[in-house]
């Protein structure tokens, strides 16, 4: 699997190709916007997207599972795409779900698709924020913490190539931030470019577009 | 008989129809422009109205064309002999501009004769009460016939036609100006029926002649420029004129150099289908009235509106099509008994030999066959969510009147059935959507399961899926549609032209892209698509016979002797059938690049397809393959070290197995499989609620494809992507003929330099890059090894 090693805090992180962030000396998984079942929502307006993003979405995290050693891994929020996701997730989808919350230590932190009494008693840690070694790690950018790991903004960056554009997803990184790709197979996206974003990272960043499992490096100044 | 009374003087072909129609038959009407075809077409309806005093206020005939503006005018015409015969007759029209006000009016008080789109029509046909509306329904009439034969829009109205039959019965009249397999013709028109054929052939031959240029006609490139001033001079001769282009970019382009050499004040103006609706109906308007004195335009402009006035039309670059020019030339002059003006322009070397080959072929009325396309199964599903909408059906029922739409006559019922469950709730074999289905059944009913998906259907309806588009707005006007993909190679402050204007660009906020005028020069053109239309077979043929002979045989200006010659002196023209290689090398630098120029003379489709197959074949030499670049009658090869086994790379079996792996991995078909989601009904484009945020397809299609090619790989959607594909995409049946053909025909000139053949498309490598929408992958590997700092990200 490819990834890049960056410092973070003066810790060693690496970003996934995939979109997983990790952290090997607490043997962490971080993970962000997974949105199981988002493709079934769908059905509200008839439209029958194929129902398999779930599934794919958990079998590339056990598949990261599987080939690295995780003690921990912590949800940054928006697990579920909308209250009706776990009534409409195949047996397939939860029975490898609820393996992963069986075996592993997992923390939700809680975003704004994820309503509470869904996620109750299945073995998910549910909080705000968690904090491990000064760094905060939370579905929105932390307010009170120098250091912060956060989603919510599923980012994306344009890349322009022989002036052709192409969107992918990206994580994005400064001295005190980083903001996490979104994880699930069918989530969209909103580009590095928007004032939202913007807002968050100062003069120097940089960006780490995944495309076809690799993963780039592009620096960028304002 | 009423018709002599009032004096008129009648075409035989009119009379005939009539009477045909009169013994019961299905007609087909083929007749010139200009030769009084759509009276013809209505003459049996109108008959039919004076000799039974129908009562008003009921469907009696129906009328459609592929052109809401056709409507329209057609209306206007048939309203001079309806009042002239003073007769009770109400015409409306019915199309999208059709207010719901007026479309609900319509269904109270029934027009007698209606003009609608296949769209519209489709429409009609989800109503409840359409055995009330059409039962006394005489004709249907549909204009512009063959081009409903090879589309996805042809496949819809075929259905609603075989629909429509089972419900009540009717004749139908088919008009067209251009057809060539007539046996088809008729079956398309009326499938299990008599139909009887009434053609009448223009007198006179148009007359063509080439541009004769005092200037070097380009070795390549697309670009009238060198004769320009000659251009303008036969302009000003002529009180009205069409210069007819291939290219949105182009007509952008010759638009303003025509008007930076406009001494004269012509009034010139520019027509294609980007432009914003109003500035097009504007000009249209301005040239029946002769306020505007010469338009260019591209295909927009091939079809429908008798004009009457024109006096010249000029095709500019290569015309691709005999039918097509035919079709063009005719929109010059609209009486049967003149001869057509058209004057031809090359805009380099290759397209003259294409333009000698096309008036060969004109002159001689030698044209292509239509092409005919099995009905497909996205249409199929759009259709069948109308039916239930309209009735409850039975799945047997319905099969057996699907089957009586020709293009849909040998549907396997197995493949029917997987439309119908997709249609139901996607087809997926977990059976994952069953309680949120959109049909329900009852016993052996199916019945739709709310209300709520009449909207969805009527918002959504139609075939014709655009490129994602973003609306152009300038101050506060909206001048058209431009690509999304073209915007976003654009930064802040690139300049570029559009609808004749040049403009800077700003932003993009949502999907409206900022502009504003600009006196800058340096313009990007917008590289549109659409008018890229290939070199049709029948043509490229024509145009290989007249290169095999070396081109002494033809009368050439002087610059193209020239050209003529040095390909014959440092390598050789292609024989018939014979297929020419050529190898050469450059030095760049301290690099040293390997070409290989293949003349094919296929069109672009074709070599787009066989340039990918081929690189492939190169990388597994274990060469190097930079790239390569193709037009309508070559591509280029550039590489890294010499190529030893040319006849390898173009062994027929090969190629064929890796053309099947490489659809799998282009992104072209994902562009495909958009197309087939959004009108089987996958996704919907336009959703209620969504027009007021001016969100549009909220859901990435490439994924869909990914996961479903995964978890569900004999899905009915992915079938009938192959399916399009094979017969779009790539054009299998063209390719794998070329495959056969040079077999064993290969002819190698390994030369020392480029080639006269060779060097248009050398230029044009270095000029631009291949399809960049095909590239994807490519440049992806290209990123990878450039320094990413370099790359223009932001």
């Amino acid at each position: 699997m490819h990834y890049k090693d960056v410092i973070f805090a003066n810790k060693k992180f690496s970003f996934f190709a995939n979109g997983e962030l990790y952290w090997p000396s607490k043997k962490t998984l971080i993970i962000s916007d997974l949105h199981f079942e988002k493709g079934s929502s769908f059905t509200e307006s008839n439209q029958y997207i194929p129902p398999f993003d779930t599934i794919e979405t958990l079998r590339q995290l056990s598949n990261f599972i599987h080939n690295h050693p995780v003690e921990k891994i912590i949800f940054l929020g928006d697990l579920i795409h909308d209250n009706l996701a776990f009534q409409r997730m195949t047996a397939k989808s939860k029975k490898l779900f609820f393996k992963i919350l069986e075996n592993i230590d997992c923390t939700l932190t809680v975003g704004n698709h994820d309503n509470i009494s869904f996620l109750k008693d299945i073995g998910l840690t549910l909080t705000d924020k968690i904090v491990i070694d000064g760094i905060c790690f939370s579905h929105y950018p932390s307010i009170d913490q120098r250091f912060s790991v956060f989603g919510h903004y599923h980012p994306k960056v344009k890349l322009i190539i022989n002036a052709r554009g192409i969107w992918v997803a990206c994580f994005v990184l400064n001295k005190e931030r980083i903001l996490m790709p979104s994880y699930g197979y069918y989530t969209g996206g909103l580009s590095i470019k928007s004032v939202q974003i913007q807002e968050l990272f100062d003069a120097q960043y940089e960006i780490f577009p995944l495309a076809k499992e690799k993963i780039y490096k592009l620096s960028l100044k304002k | 008989m009423w018709l002599k009374k009032k004096g008129w003087s009648l075409y035989d072909h009119q009379i005939e129809t009539l009477n045909l129609i009169k013994k019961g038959f299905d007609v087909i009407l083929h007749a010139p422009t200009g030769g009084g075809k759509t009276i013809g077409g209505f003459m049996p309806s109108i008959d039919d109205f004076v000799n039974n005093n129908y009562k008003s206020q009921e469907f009696h005939t129906l009328y459609i064309s592929p052109l809401k503006a056709l409507t329209t005018d057609v209306k206007r015409n048939l309203l001079n002999p309806i009042n002239d015969l003073k007769i009770n007759i109400k015409v409306e029209t019915r199309t999208s501009d059709t207010s719901t006000y007026n479309k609900a009016k319509q269904i109270k008080k029934p027009p007698n004769f209606l003009m609608t789109t296949p769209e519209s029509f489709a429409l009609l046909m989800a109503r409840t009460d359409i055995i009330n509306l059409f039962k006394n329904l005489k004709f249907v009439i549909i204009d512009e016939l063959h081009t409903f034969f090879d589309s996805k829009r042809g496949h819809l109205l075929s259905l609603n036609v075989a629909r429509l039959r089972s419900i009540k019965p009717f004749q139908v009249i088919g008009l067209s100006a251009t057809l060539k397999n007539t046996n088809l013709a008729k079956k398309y028109l009326s499938n299990n029926k008599k139909t009887k054929l009434v053609s009448t052939h223009s007198k006179v031959t148009p007359e063509i002649a080439i541009l004769n240029s005092g200037n070097r006609i380009p070795w390549s490139g697309h670009s009238p420029r060198y004769a320009l001033s000659e251009i303008y001079s036969e302009i000003l001769k002529f009180k009205s004129s069409i210069l007819f282009v291939n290219t949105r970019a182009q007509a952008e382009i010759l638009f303003e150099s025509l008007w930076a050499i406009n001494n004269k004040n012509k009034k010139i103006a520019i027509h294609h289908g980007s432009l914003e609706k109003e500035l097009r109906k504007k000009v249209e308007k301005e040239i029946v009235e002769g306020h505007v004195e010469c338009v260019v335009a591209t295909s927009s402009l091939d079809l429908g509106l008798d004009w009457g006035n024109i006096d010249l039309v000029m095709q500019i670059g290569a015309p691709k099509g005999v039918a097509r020019l035919v079709q063009r030339i005719g929109r010059a002059n609209h009486t049967i008994n003149t001869p057509s003006r058209a004057i031809l322009v090359p805009t380099n070397c290759f397209e003259y030999v294409e333009c000698i080959a096309a008036k060969k072929c004109v002159e001689l009325n030698f044209l292509e066959d239509e092409i005919y396309s099995e009905g497909s199964l996205d249409v199929l599903a759009q259709h069948i969510v109308g039916v239930a909408i309209s009735q409850r059906f039975k799945k047997e029922d319905l099969y057996k009147q699907i089957k009586e739409a020709w293009p849909y006559r040998n549907l396997k019922f197995e493949d029917f059935e997987k439309t119908l469950s997709f249609v139901e709730n996607g087809g997926y074999s977990l059976q994952a959507y069953e309680e949120y289905s959109r049909l329900r059944r009852d016993g052996e009913y199916y019945e739709i399961r709310d209300k709520s998906l009449v909207t969805k259907y009527k918002m959504n309806v139609g075939t014709i899926v655009e490129a994602e588009m973003l609306r152009l707005r300038v101050g506060n006007r909206y001048l058209g549609n431009i690509e999304e993909w073209f915007i976003s190679g654009l930064s802040a402050g690139d300049t570029f032209i559009f609808g004749g204007k040049r403009l800077m660009f700003e932003k993009v906020i949502g999907n409206i892209a900022y502009a504003k005028i600009t006196a800058l020069e340096h313009q990007k053109i917008p590289s549109f698509k659409g008018g890229n239309l290939p070199l049709s077979t029948h043509l490229s043929r024509t145009v290989r016979k007249i290169f095999s002979k070396r081109l002494d045989a033809v009368d050439l200006p002087d610059s193209l002797k020239k050209w003529s010659e040095l390909q014959t002196k440092f390598s050789s023209f292609p024989k018939e059938n014979e297929f020419l290689v050529e190898t050469f090398k450059r030095k760049k630098g301290k690099q040293e690049k390997y070409y290989m120029a293949v003349h094919p003379f296929e069109g672009r489709n074709t070599h787009q397809t066989l340039g990918f197959l081929i690189l492939r074949r190169i990388k597994k030499l274990g060469v190097q393959p930079f790239g390569f670049v193709a037009n309508d009658y070559s591509i280029l090869f550039s590489f890294s070290k010499e190529i030893e086994d040319i006849d390898f790379l173009f062994s027929q079996d090969i190629l064929i197995e890796d053309l099947y792996e490489w659809l799998e991995e282009t992104p072209l078909i994902k562009r495909l499989f958009r197309e087939i989601a959004i009108i089987s009904g996958l996704i919907y484009k336009n959703l209620p609620g969504n027009q007021k945020t001016g969100k549009q397809v909220t859901f990435n299609t490439d994924l869909i494809y990914e996961v479903l090619r995964k978890h569900e790989p004999h899905h009915i959607l992915l079938k009938i992507t192959t399916e399009n594909a094979k017969k779009d995409l790539v054009d299998l049946d063209r390719l794998s003929t070329f495959l056969f053909r040079i077999k064993n025909k290969i002819k190698i000139n390994k030369l020392n330099r480029a080639s006269a053949l060779a060097f248009s498309l050398l230029f044009e490598y270095h000029k631009e890059t291949p399809d960049k929408n095909e590239l994807d992958n490519f440049y992806l590997e290209k990123l990878e090894n450039e320094l990413l700092e370099e790359v223009n990200a932001l």
